[in-house]
């Protein structure tokens, strides 16, 4: 009986292993730290994770078609300081419509670069990624944009009953892009692409402007981050958002996805973006000191993809 | 009755010759089966010291499996192999390797972005120097190509260099690795005749050295010019040895052939329909020129020819894989323009790749994901797939192909050849096609799945479905077709009425031969 549940439970673990992972560092960093067990430590976690897990999220599409965008941590900035800008100079509404239409901007341009002139994504984005950050230190002079009106931070700390708007915000979202990933048209032949691009060409599927479509969908994602991370830290600041294209991609690959292509989900990066989130606050709890936390944060990446092969 | 003259008249000469040359290499009773096949059969095969033996067959003859045995990349199943008197070990590549027994196949391994003298020595540096000398290298090198008689710069980037010298560049590394037996598959695929020429007197060069080498390839002019002897073989086994200068052309495509028909394949008679599908001077430049033919309801058109006839790059085009230079195609007596494949699928045309692991196939999706992709705008309702519908559709094309698989979910990987290529052809059957281009549609699939899928094309037939089939087994389209065109060097050769017609008259034509 006692090694019929074992095996039942060794084998959930074994599917589920990152979902196990999350529920054991939660017990035990409850255990260590009491603080950590708590439901306002629990929701400051989610609102933490909102930003990570939206550009998770945009991220598995992009990975999942079998490129990279290194772009977004810049993104979110450029289209946070528009947000901040606009909206104090004019109104909040054409501050997010603006900082929107940017995203939707790089995104169709990256997108451009790679499919049409055929230059490797890694190079275009790592460009791009540069350009911006430049860009949204130009538009602010180095100097935070502060004095954003009461309905633009209500995005990021507003809350409804005991629940941040944010994290109603990004859940809507990760809902949406899962099923768009998973049960659409458009989530299957993203697969498909990355899967096998010569043979989605030879099925009728217009690779190239599918292509396009995608990288726009991840710079829609990296800019509504952006107008949520200003809200949150009520400024527009030029300097936010550096490596967490990174911290995305990390993220995807510790929820199943591969950087060959053709395989990822959002639920999978979501649950890799919430794990990373968790461990640093952890981590924060149990006073280990910052710099640590980079060593520690990068040898669980390494031990989890580790993992992930050998389940396979 | 010709092979048996030749064959007596052949087996005096080995004894003279034997006095001669050593036998290098001596296989006896080579076998190899596969699932459902006898790749090899009981197979007697020697070579002499420097000698070109020339290897020849259709395909599916049984020439590569042999060539893998000889490598060491199979095993074989019954057999050995001697080198110089001596039994070798079986199925261990590096060892093989290391006697001095190398295969040169058509993809060449060479590094592009490197230079000539450093492509010679890599993998070969010296141990007890850290810092390597390229002016050692390149000097080396030098040494070795001008003992070939081939004038490089070694220090030129084999990038620059042109298709046919990287080939002899990779021959000539051979030639370093103290060859003994050199393996040549197809050498001269797509080089001009005067490369070839350079080529050959690189070959006659090395067989001077006493290096022996296995020459395949399917242009027999070439294979009569540079061999000394030649094996033919067929269905796995071998129908003779022959010395280059007893035989023509003409006797050895006889002995290539001979493959009687089997029942197995199901005709079915089937009353041809209307034109659906009209093709009027096609021309894409260096691929095929000037490419006229109909296609009707019901009828199963046969493409043959050898590879690099220009068969595969015909239907790329029909498709709109690729673009023609010139001429016009006509779908139900209209006009088309078809620019890429959403155009094609859009009118109704379905194309069947011939490399489904390269072409077809999304191997990390699952069974059902790969059948239902062409489908997927009549499957979504709301912007949402309605999977239970999907599911419905894709069981029951399961059921029909009889594709084995524990579910419709497994990764389309874990599948064997023919089912997979069941699951390819069960994403068209979906799409409801009105022309279908199958290209080597029963390539490397066992016999069972073949007959199956001939018993598909015929009740596709049936339901006035046009389909062209491109195949380099001749017996299959004979079997299943109505007509047959031969390609041969780009352009349409012939055209026969399958019953009219038998595989040597094919053959003769496919090869080029003026004689009919």
């Amino acid at each position: 009986m006692l090694t019929k549940i074992l095996n039942y439970l060794f084998l959930k673990i074994k599917k589920n292993g990152l979902l196990f992972a999350l529920i054991a560092l939660m017990i035990i960093t409850g255990i260590l730290n009491p603080r950590f067990a708590t439901a306002s430590n629990f929701i400051n976690i989610l609102r933490q994770s909102a930003i990570n897990v939206l550009l998770a999220a945009g991220t598995v599409f992009v990975i999942s078609h079998g490129e990279i965008d290194l772009s977004i941590g810049s993104v979110l900035a450029l289209a946070g300081v528009i947000a901040a800008g606009m909206a104090v100079k004019y109104s909040t509404l054409f501050g997010i419509f603006l900082a929107l239409v940017y995203g939707i901007t790089v995104g169709f341009f990256n997108g451009c670069i790679v499919n049409y002139i055929l230059l490797p994504s890694f190079m275009v984005t790592l460009a791009t990624m540069t350009i911006m950050r430049g860009f949204s230190y130009v538009y602010t002079q180095g100097v935070a944009i502060t004095g954003l009106p009461q309905s633009f931070v209500y995005l990021g700390n507003g809350k409804i009953g005991p629940i941040p708007v944010i994290i109603i915000f990004a859940l809507v979202i990760i809902i949406f892009l899962d099923i768009l990933l998973r049960q659409t048209k458009f989530g299957r032949y993203t697969r498909a692409i990355g899967d096998n691009r010569e043979a989605a060409r030879l099925t009728g599927i217009q690779v190239k402007k599918h292509s396009i479509l995608v990288f726009i969908l991840n710079g829609l994602l990296a800019s509504i981050a952006g107008i949520l991370l200003t809200s949150r830290i009520i400024s527009g600041h030029p300097g936010v958002g550096s490596g967490y294209e990174l911290n995305a991609i990390a993220a995807v690959v510790i929820g199943g996805g591969s950087l060959k292509g053709g395989v990822g989900s959002v639920y999978g990066a979501t649950l890799g973006a919430f794990f990373m989130t968790t461990l640093s606050n952890a981590l924060n709890l149990l006073n280990v000191s910052s710099f640590w936390q980079m060593i520690i944060v990068g040898l669980v990446i390494i031990i989890a993809i580790s993992t992930e092969r050998f389940r396979k | 009755m010709i092979n048996k003259n030749i064959e007596n008249k052949q087996n005096k000469e080995n004894e003279d010759r034997k006095e001669k040359n050593r036998i290098i290499i001596n296989a006896i009773q080579l076998s190899k089966n596969f699932p459902g096949v006898k790749a090899v059969d009981n197979l007697d095969f020697n070579l002499l010291e420097g000698e070109i033996h020339g290897l020849i067959g259709e395909n599916g003859a049984g020439k590569s499996t042999f060539i893998k045995m000889l490598t060491g990349a199979y095993k074989p199943d019954n057999g050995h192999i001697k080198f110089f008197d001596k039994k070798i070990q079986l199925g261990d590549p590096f060892y093989t390797r290391g006697l001095g027994i190398i295969a040169i196949f058509q993809e060449t391994y060479i590094f592009p972005n490197f230079t000539v003298g450093e492509n010679i020595s890599i993998g070969r540096e010296d141990k007890n120097k850290i810092i390597l000398q390229s002016n050692k290298e390149n000097k080396n090198a030098k040494i070795l190509l001008e003992s070939l008689g081939f004038s490089i710069n070694p220090t030129s980037k084999v990038s620059s260099l042109s298709l046919a010298e990287q080939r002899m560049l990779e021959i000539a590394k051979a030639s370093s690795m103290q060859a003994k037996v050199v393996i040549l598959d197809e050498p001269t695929a797509s080089l001009a005749d005067s490369e070839i020429k350079v080529l050959f007197s690189l070959l006659n060069k090395l067989k001077s050295n006493k290096v022996s080498i296995i020459y395949i390839s399917h242009r027999l002019e070439e294979v009569l010019e540079i061999t000394d002897r030649i094996t033919v073989l067929r269905d796995g086994v071998k129908v003779a040895t022959v010395n280059k200068n007893d035989v023509t052309k003409e006797d050895l495509v006889e002995m290539m052939v001979g493959r009687k028909l089997d029942d197995m394949y199901p005709k079915c008679n089937i009353k041809i329909g209307e034109k659906i599908l009209s093709v009027e001077k096609l021309t894409r430049l260096k691929e095929f020129y000037d490419i006229s033919f109909n296609l009707y309801k019901g009828e199963i058109l046969g493409i043959a020819g050898l590879m690099g006839s220009g068969r595969t790059e015909l239907a790329k085009v029909l498709f709109g894989a690729t673009i023609p230079t010139e001429g016009e195609i006509y779908v139900d007596n209209k006009k088309v323009n078809i620019k890429k494949p959403s155009d094609a699928i859009k009118i109704g045309i379905g194309f069947l790749t011939e490399d489904r692991k390269k072409l077809g196939l999304f191997l990390n999706q699952d069974v059902k994901s790969n059948t239902s992709i062409l489908i997927l705008s009549e499957l979504t309702k709301l912007g949402l797939i309605q999977l239970s519908q999907e599911k419905i559709i894709v069981n029951n094309l399961v059921d029909k192909l009889r594709i084995i698989t524990p579910n419709i979910n497994v990764n389309v990987s874990g599948l064997s050849g023919g089912n997979q290529q069941k699951v390819v052809l069960a994403r068209w059957l979906a799409k409801k096609v009105k022309v279908l281009i199958l290209d080597e549609p029963t390539h490397g699939i066992d016999v069972g799945a073949k007959v199956e899928i001939y018993q598909l094309l015929g009740e596709l037939a049936k339901e006035g479905i046009g389909i062209i089939i491109i195949s380099s087994e001749f017996p299959e389209l004979l079997a299943i077709t109505d007509r047959i065109l031969v390609m041969y060097r780009g352009s349409i050769k012939k055209e026969f009425n399958t019953k009219d017609t038998d595989q040597e008259e094919l053959l003769k034509c496919a090869f080029g031969l003026n004689s009919i």
